[in-house]
């Protein structure tokens, strides 16, 4: 107990220097002192604008879709017991990526405050419908079944994705810088009008801790110890489709970073979710600025996008997962 | 309205003057002029021409050969105005025709202003397929030198950065010239485009050098698209007496860069080069100028607080006959004291 | 073979030769019947052969070609996982062939792209079978590392897009959704000679595999053939289904829909093998054929056209996939 919660400090600890990294490292480095100033006394000057209105927006773009996909990604896994469990496998990005093309494209929605609907319920109906097409059958939603009922229902949506940015060429050039995931496409404003919706899914994801615990002991025990099996499951579900729908909205679908995460709070912290959904939402913003702190470096006067970078470093988590585990493990 | 009622009866005097002047050669004669490695060989002038793109357009107007047009296919932007009336009697197509609908129209001419359409990697609906197999079947072709690809078939990225230049514009409208049958209208529109940019470059021979960059609209990503020293516009800004803030970046002509770069470099004028509709003018970038006016990360920039940032068309700066009226629209933008 | 799968496969062929006899005539440039029948038989003129002989007729080969490549992959990867939804496209193939294909359109610039797309869906399948080899290679493993690995090189795919001015990404983009658009008899020939070679060698796989499964005891003596075997026709369905992307791009849902199709209709194996081949023709000519006209002048990828079509099916597929309790 004790030795965890002082892990979780040491998590909030690596959170804080990944968050002064974004803010200190890009095109041109500014010390500790610099930030300081940029936020407590604004100048105006170029650095202090760099600072406060490049890279503050893009790290609070980090820590909100990072903590939300962190957190999506452990309740996925603890609410289907699937360790292969994460919006980009499931399909719920893909569904959000259709959704926000049908926006810009089809209806001329063109602010990326009007995609934040609009990529929430496409994530919504691509959950549902992944998880019902998962579910039937003998066994019930089994890690196998689902990650291929999400991988298909992700090429079908792709599909007519794809139509419709081919038919239309201004789409086609918003739509291709979106969907590689990246912290700099929203601009503050957009940020703040996230913040409510990360907030309610935070703070439902971390109430659910002690009732995913039950049901990782199976539906029929869960339901003994006096735990309401369809309304966690639902209520998980839409903690999910708040959190994943919202950070895809203000960063584009990004990959394997609720994937990877969680697991690597599951080894640390053992198999009890009152732990791993904090450590989740802690470690993975962290990862996610980290990861944008490399991207800036790697390919100047360019900066190579995010989500790359964590599709390169959180994909071989998922295949080694798949090598390693027995899939029915959780 | 005066204008308008005036042009096509200029144009009309100008199309009867080609009409005499063309001098056909005699029966059986055949004329070859090189484009691009290829040799291209009319056994006359060619009557029946398709143009691709804004530049190939506009410079067939500027030939006089608007009446052998049979279509004319994908513009970056209104035509300017000189040609308006021409390009209004042409059949225009929103977008590339493919193959099939090319040679439906039976041109034995095909004029681009962009190498893309000869290219027959991509297995695109939009190419017409390589320059050779078009020869063939009795259809000559003709690409713009300045972005001719290393070899018939290739496209956009195998350019050679050195042969981005005017003369190459030039050589274009001589062997166009050739081939038409219309060298002295050639000859005139060199002229006209020689003594047009010569005097910009007199003007600003003095004055100092502001640096231009210019600008594709929209954060793409949070990233933004430069035009690079290959590309036409560096050219056409050291002519108007500016500097393309990105020379030194060569890899390409249209480069991506971080927003933070662009602060770095922190040019004296921005440039956003809007694109792709027939009814497309500058001023239909203002709203990205706009935001970009707005936006508190861009407040410090020379070109921000000088309210330097114009609207403005990717158009523009196209390897073609809108050189001189380019140079002139860039240097009245930089050198506003010089051409009051 | 019996008589209902003769029926069905003739029906089948016919089928396709009609549509595709349909699309030669079909098209911008309008050619009556009877000057395309001259054209056919070497009477046309310059313009007639380029469009109907170099032009329509390769298409459609290349279409037919594809088709029939997809159709017996997928059936290949349906008979050995024994699950519906398990497709060559999921294990790498078509995510290696369209990096390597974009990276040529956008980057390079230059190159035969059919022949970069193989070298990337080979290089793709290989490091997916190398990562899922563990003591043998189930399946699902299979399967799930290619989603993995699909994920990666999707995303550097994506990336090359951003990278590429707009009409690059467009060209790029429409290859990327699988197009028979402007396939010459290089393409036809590629897929031509792959189909010579592959086809026997699927047919006589799927023939030794199904004699050595049936005696259980013998079988297992013969572990070792067994696993040969199965590994032999991975390689065909593998090299089938790179080599179809090659010459047309990622035509989706083909190689899961046609093997299905043909389930229906016929029952035996390795005729169904066949069958899955020749309903994959039919579906790729047809949705090219439709893809062209739909909203002519303005022509769609066909890989459009068969996602629309495949779509609904596959869902319904893996509904019923699942309830039988065939999905895993």
């Amino acid at each position: 107990m004790r030795w965890r919660a002082a892990g979780l400090l040491l998590c909030v600890a690596v959170l804080a220097v990944s968050v002064l990294l974004s803010l200190s490292v890009g095109n041109q480095y500014f010390g500790a002192h610099d930030v300081y100033l940029a936020l407590a006394d604004f100048s105006g000057s170029d650095n202090d604008r760099v600072i406060r209105y490049l890279r503050m927006p893009r790290t609070g773009a980090g820590l909100l879709a990072g903590a939300a996909l962190g957190l999506a990604g452990a309740l996925m896994q603890g609410v289907t017991r699937n360790p292969l469990a994460d919006p980009g496998i499931l399909g719920v990005n893909a569904g959000a990526a259709l959704a926000v093309v049908g926006a810009i494209g089809v209806l001329g929605v063109s602010s990326l405050t009007g995609y934040v609907w609009f990529a929430m319920g496409g994530a919504l109906v691509a959950t549902v419908v992944v998880y019902l097409v998962g579910a039937i059958g003998r066994g019930g939603a089994t890690p196998v079944k689902l990650a291929l009922a999400g991988a298909a229902i992700s090429a079908l949506l792709g599909s007519v994705t794809s139509a419709i940015t081919l038919l239309d060429l201004s789409t086609l050039n918003e739509f291709r810088f979106w969907v590689v995931g990246s912290l700099t496409l929203a601009t503050g404003s957009v940020i703040g009008q996230a913040v409510p919706f990360i907030a309610v899914g935070i703070v439902l994801a971390l109430v659910l801790g002690r009732s995913l615990n039950q049901l990782a002991l199976g539906d029929e025990l869960a339901r003994s110890l006096g735990t309401r099996v369809m309304v966690v499951r639902v209520a998980a579900g839409l903690a999910v489709v708040v959190l994943a729908g919202t950070a895809t909205a203000i960063a584009g679908p990004i990959g394997f970073l609720g994937l990877a995460v969680p697991h690597v709070a599951r080894t640390l912290v053992g198999a009890d979710y009152r732990w791993i959904l904090p450590w989740s939402m802690v470690l993975a913003p962290a990862v996610l600025l980290l990861a944008d702190v490399v991207g800036r470096l790697v390919a100047r006067p360019d900066e190579l996008q995010v989500g790359i970078i964590t599709a390169v470093i959180g994909a071989p988590v998922f295949i080694a997962l798949v090598r390693r585990r027995r899939l029915a493990a959780l | 309205m005066l204008r308008k009622s005036v042009l096509p009866v200029l144009l009309l005097g100008l199309l009867a003057g080609c009409g005499t002047s063309t001098a056909a050669g005699p029966p059986g004669s055949t004329i070859t002029v090189k484009n691009c490695g290829i040799d291209v060989t009319v056994s006359g002038p060619p009557k029946r021409v398709f143009a691709a793109y804004q530049p190939a357009i506009e410079m067939a107007h500027a030939l006089g050969i608007s009446d052998r047009l049979v279509g004319t296919a994908y513009l970056d932007a209104e035509v300017l105005p000189e040609y308006a009336s021409a390009q209004s009697k042409a059949k225009y197509y929103k977008n590339l025709p493919s193959r099939e609908e090319l040679l439906a129209a039976n041109p034995d001419f095909v004029l681009s202003g962009f190498n893309d359409v000869f290219s027959a990697g991509g297995g695109s609906d939009e190419s017409f397929g390589s320059r050779k197999s078009l020869a063939e079947l009795g259809v000559q072709t003709w690409i713009f030198s300045p972005l001719c690809p290393t070899a018939d078939g290739k496209g956009d990225e195998a350019i050679d950065p050195a042969s981005v230049t005017m003369d190459n514009v030039y050589a274009d409208l001589r062997g166009l010239g050739t081939l038409f049958g219309v060298e002295d209208r050639a000859e005139q529109v060199i002229a006209d485009q020689e003594k047009r940019i010569a005097a910009v470059e007199a003007k600003v021979k003095n004055a100092p050098r502001p640096t231009v960059a210019i600008l594709r609209p929209g954060l793409e990503g949070g990233a933004l698209t430069v035009s690079g020293g290959p590309d036409f516009g560096t050219v056409l800004i050291k002519q108007a007496g500016g500097v393309n803030a990105f020379t030194d970046l060569t890899s390409k002509r249209n480069v991506k860069i971080g927003v933070e770069e662009l602060i770095k470099r922190n040019p004296d004028y921005l440039l956003i080069s809007g694109c792709c509709d027939a009814a497309l003018t500058a001023a239909s970038s203002q709203a990205e100028v706009d935001k970009i006016l707005a936006n508190p990360a861009f407040q410090n920039l020379k070109a921000v607080r000088n309210k330097h940032v114009v609207p403005w068309l990717f158009a523009n700066h196209s390897a073609g006959v809108r050189g001189a009226y380019t140079t002139e629209d860039i240097a009245k933008t930089i050198h506003p004291d010089l051409f009051k | 073979m019996d008589v209902s799968s003769l029926v069905w496969s003739t029906v089948a062929v016919a089928l396709t030769l009609a549509v595709g006899a349909l699309s030669l005539t079909l098209g911008d440039y309008r050619i009556p019947l009877p000057l395309v029948l001259d054209t056919l038989s070497g009477q046309g003129t310059l313009i007639l052969n380029d469009i109907v002989l170099n032009g329509r007729l390769p298409r459609v080969l290349v279409g037919i070609g594809v088709g029939t490549a997809f159709g017996v992959s997928g059936a290949i990867f349906q008979r050995l996982a024994r699950n519906p939804l398990v497709s060559p496209d999921l294990i790498g193939v078509n995510a290696g062939a369209a990096l390597a294909a974009v990276l040529m359109i956008t980057v390079l610039g230059s190159g035969w792209i059919p022949g970069g797309a193989l070298l990337g869906s080979l290089l793709a399948a290989t490091a997916v079978y190398l990562l899922a080899y563990r003591d043998g290679v189930s399946g699902y493993r299979l399967v799930l590392v290619g989603i993995g690995v699909t994920a990666i090189i999707g995303s550097v795919t994506a990336y090359l897009l951003t990278l590429a001015d707009i009409y690059t990404a467009k060209s790029a983009s429409q290859w990327l959704a699988g197009s028979l658009a402007g396939r010459s008899w290089s393409h036809a020939v590629l897929i031509g000679v792959a189909l010579v070679i592959l086809l026997p060698a699927a047919v006589a796989g799927a023939r030794q595999l199904r004699l050595l499964e049936l005696g259980d005891d013998l079988a297992r003596t013969l572990a070792g053939r067994v696993e040969l075997s199965r590994g032999l026709l991975i390689l065909v369905g593998v090299a089938l289904a790179a080599l179809a992307t090659a010459a047309a791009g990622p035509i989706a849902f083909v190689a899961l829909v046609a093997p299905q199709l043909a389930r229906r209709l016929v029952a035996e194996r390795v005729a169904g093998l066949l069958m899955a081949g020749a309903l994959g023709a039919l579906l790729v000519v047809a949705s090219d054929l439709v893809a062209r006209q739909i909203l002519a002048p303005t022509q769609l990828p066909v890989g459009i056209v068969t996602a629309f079509l495949g779509a609904p099916y596959l869902l319904i597929l893996m509904a019923r996939a699942n309830r039988i309790g065939s999905g895993g």
